[in-house]
């Protein structure tokens, strides 16, 4: 009975924080470091800490949520299909850019975790920085990885590519297509959802690039995954 | 009363997809993890059934529209990293500051290597045409 107050009021606690940061980054125009995300686990982190309530309590009331999380990722397909009609004519260039992108990106990530020497957990987690959260914690849960850890590190890539990879890529002469797909493929969801502001053209590729790239690091990052250890 | 129906619909077949994934990596145990087999597959589904994408239409929205706000709770569990992500920061924003537009770049530019190789390929089609 105790168990199912604590998930109803963890539960509870999360929508609230999440939908009152989402509602703030809206009022400042959504800037990516507005993510509300973020801002949603500060709040959570703030309230927990005024009463003095363990982060390990709150995630293991919120456990309610992750079976939810799993209904969410699957319903992904139907978003991932929409895209796949509304680009069907040019899709064989953008699916193997992003195949590309992926492997590129989840290879130099675990290289470069190994050669600065950071811990195994780190190592694994920065393998799925570039998978937006939900493939991201799901793989880590599969795989034996730390999902936490993972869905920060997710999280932190999308801000930061948001703020640099758009205007890098306009820099180089990108078109929408190219903006799009390179956007969705390092910078996951944060990434798309400035797009979607900013540059709606660029954002739908953005959202295929997304869905597609967590698709292929589902496919990628177990093979890669004895390298991490 | 039919948008609750379609949205009760749309849940149940979305559930029995994730459960249809959950099952197939219980008896394969392949390394994928279960809910994205389960995208797929429902993915094939409504390539292979467009009919049916207006059901469930309601309930994918419902389900993705909450993705942000679940996943706050292991966003909340990086705090039990803190003092191992504080040790290692430097070099974390070392990878994440380098490998995030390498990644960008490499994508965009194979987008723009391949279309070109596209093209080049169908003008070489017409001009060989009679």
């Amino acid at each position: 009975m105790i168990d199912i107050l604590a998930s109803m009021l963890a539960i509870i606690l999360t929508f609230t924080a999440f939908f009152a940061a989402r509602a703030l980054g809206r009022m400042a125009a959504s800037h990516p470091l507005l993510n509300p995300i973020l801002w949603g686990a500060v709040i959570v982190g703030v309230f927990l800490w005024a009463l003095d309530i363990g982060v390990a309590d709150y995630i293991h009331a919120a456990r309610p949520l992750m079976q939810i999380l799993d209904l969410a990722i699957v319903a992904l397909g139907f978003s991932l299909v929409q895209q796949l009609a509304r680009h069907r004519r040019t899709l064989f260039p953008a699916l193997c850019a992003v195949a590309i992108g992926g492997l590129v990106g989840i290879g130099s990530a675990i290289l470069g975790a190994r050669l600065l020497g950071l811990p195994t957990d780190f190592v694994q987690a920065l393998g799925a920085k570039g998978i937006s959260s939900g493939f991201a914690i799901a793989l880590m849960e599969r795989l034996g990885g730390p999902p936490p850890l993972a869905a920060g590190l997710v999280i932190i890539t999308g801000m930061v590519g948001a703020l640099i990879v758009p205007p890098l890529l306009r820099r180089l002469g990108m078109d929408d297509e190219a903006t799009g797909l390179g956007t969705g493929a390092s910078s996951h969801i944060v990434g798309t959802d400035f797009l979607v502001r900013t540059a709606p053209e660029a954002a739908a590729w953005a959202a295929l690039a997304l869905a597609f790239a967590g698709l292929v690091g589902a496919v990628l990052l177990p093979l890669f995954w004895p390298l991490t250890g | 009363m039919k948008t609750a129906i379609d949205l009760a619909i749309g849940l149940v077949i979305i559930a029995l997809f994730a459960a249809a994934g959950d099952l197939i990596v219980g008896i394969t145990r392949v390394p994928v993890p279960a809910p994205i087999l389960g995208m797929a597959l429902f993915a094939v589904f409504l390539l292979l059934v467009p009919g049916l994408r207006a059901q469930v239409e309601r309930a994918a929205m419902a389900l993705t529209g909450l993705l942000g706000a679940l996943i706050v709770p292991p966003f909340v569990g990086l705090a039990l990293f803190r003092d191992e992500l504080g040790a290692n920061f430097g070099s974390v924003a070392i990878i994440i500051l380098i490998t995030t537009p390498l990644t960008a770049v490499v994508t965009a530019l194979s987008h723009r290597w391949i279309k070109s190789l596209q093209r080049a390929d169908s003008c070489r089609d017409n001009n060989s045409t009679p």
